[in-house]
């Protein structure tokens, strides 16, 4: 379970102006839910993550994790050590008794496999990301953050790559909270949507996707769309 | 990795041969000039060679090489490790930084003589006093490398670390070290060269032993062949650690760098 209760998060810039970033947000992720934080460009989602995961501590309010598992994340950029190999950066975050591990069926879900021995500068965007997503699944979190994992891939890739994130989470219990600016990508995943005003951030709604996963196709997908931008015609 | 291997040891053959080549030129012009001069102030390479065989029969040349070299290494042990030390404290805080700048600009200005000389004078004519003193020349100058390391790291890469609960000892080796590594080449480089003139320096003014030793005693006798006997068998040390131990040591730290052959 994860319960966010932010009254403020200020920044101070180098001249000393300071800004609201987020005002009263507030939101819980159950156990075992998956969850997506959607808002305009600048509304604080990244800075929401980054106080979840302990980044930034400086900020008014409480935010608690209870889960018994490792938290993992996947940043907007991919963050892999630019000196060690694809497989040794995933084995890298993995307790010494999942480190030596057999890996070959998530690489090969990610389509990373004859990659293992490669280094980060040697890979496109696209699959320096997917060696992000597969460092992040490798740990079996029990609460996984991503920020925007999909963004800048093309769409059939994205698109497999929500369906395997589906499939991981499925597998077992994970608590996601994940970050994006794409709606449609949100109705098709979330169990529940919490909606951000601009900045400074605050909770504009939390809206349930009560359609079970299965039968999301992309028709039902659509529809769902409309009557969300129905409900809240600021998000647009 | 293994398909790796052969073309490193091409490009060790490759830089060996050219620096064998530049060399030989070097004696060539060398035995030209001493022909042409033909002063004792002057002498040729034979002579110099000569010299070098008698010393190395007696044993006297590996002696005072292996005390310089000893010198040189454990001041070299003692600058690194000190100086990456406050390097990295100064690169991590930025408050001390700018509160202990002006000393870091101070000692780094202040002449390796007049540090061996109070080193002399306040601690005796030992040991300790010299190799303390070279390593006290160079720290300024490995923390001043190592502080541009420290403000070098990737905050995004320390944060992925915590995020995922690296231990002390994994975030060193994995993330921490290998972001620091070109700066503690660096520093090693322009440090075992800068060293191993001052232990020279610190072995003229105050010891019984080493290269420096020799040469002023040869000084006293204007034996110029004897001088450089002990100069360039030292730059041969010096010059084999750096190609069979700093050069291959750097290009294994460097394969990860995409185009690094």
């Amino acid at each position: 379970m994860l319960e966010v209760a932010i009254t403020s998060k200020r920044f101070t810039s180098a001249d000393g102006t300071r800004l609201q970033a987020i005002g009263d947000l507030c939101f819980s992720v159950g156990t075992g839910r998956f969850t997506c934080l959607v808002g305009p460009s600048g509304c604080g989602k990244t800075t929401t993550l980054r106080l979840i995961l302990g980044l930034d501590t400086d900020y008014g309010g409480q935010i608690r994790v209870s889960e018994n598992g490792p938290t993992a994340a996947v940043f907007q950029e991919p963050r892999l050590l630019p000196w060690r190999t694809v497989d040794q950066n995933i084995r890298l975050v993995l307790p010494d008794a999942l480190a030596g591990g057999d890996l070959s069926a998530l690489y090969q879900s990610l389509e990373l496999t004859g990659l293992e021995n490669f280094y980060p500068g040697e890979l496109s965007v696209g699959l320096a990301r997917r060696a992000a997503l597969a460092r992040a699944f490798a740990l079996e979190p029990s609460l996984l953050l991503l920020d925007e994992p999909f963004v800048s891939l093309d769409e059939p890739l994205a698109a497999r790559l929500r369906t395997l994130l589906i499939e991981v989470w499925s597998a077992q219990p994970t608590t996601v909270l994940m970050v994006t600016h794409n709606l449609r990508e949100a109705v098709e995943l979330a169990d529940e949507i919490v909606l951000m005003t601009p900045r400074p951030g605050t909770l504009l709604a939390i809206h349930r996707v009560d359609v079970p996963r299965t039968a999301r196709d992309p028709a039902t997908v659509l529809a769902l769309l409309d009557d969300l931008r129905a409900a809240y015609p600021k998000i647009g | 990795m293994s398909t790796k291997r052969p073309t490193a040891v091409k490009a060790t053959l490759r830089s060996a041969g050219t620096l064998l080549a530049s060399l030989m030129a070097l004696l060539a012009l060398w035995f030209v000039a001493a022909l042409l001069i033909g002063s004792r102030a002057f002498p040729s390479p034979g002579e110099v060679l000569a010299v070098l065989i008698r010393d190395a029969v007696s044993g006297e040349l590996f002696f005072h090489l292996g005390m310089t070299l000893m010198r040189v290494a454990a001041a070299f042990v003692l600058a690194m490790a000190i100086g990456s030390a406050i390097g990295i404290g100064l690169g991590r805080n930025r408050r001390a930084d700018r509160f202990f700048d002006p000393w870091v600009i101070l000692f780094l200005n202040v002449p390796a003589l007049v540090t061996i000389v109070l080193a002399y004078i306040w601690f005796g004519l030992n040991e300790a006093a010299a190799i303390g003193a070279v390593a006290v020349n160079k720290i300024p100058n490995v923390a001043i490398t190592l502080r541009e390391g420290a403000r070098s790291i990737d905050p995004g890469l320390t944060e992925m670390a915590k995020v995922f609960r690296f231990s002390r000892w994994k975030m060193l080796r994995h993330v921490v070290m290998p972001q620091l590594q070109p700066y503690l080449a660096a520093a090693t480089r322009s440090g075992i060269a800068l060293i191993w003139k001052i232990v020279l320096v610190v072995e003229l003014l105050g010891r019984s032993s080493g290269v420096g030793f020799q040469i002023h005693l040869y000084f006293q006798y204007f034996d110029v062949a004897a001088i450089l006997a002990y100069t360039l068998s030292f730059v041969a040390v010096m010059l084999a650690v750096e190609l069979l131990v700093l050069q291959p040591y750097e290009r294994a730290a460097r394969r990860w760098r995409p185009g690094h052959a």
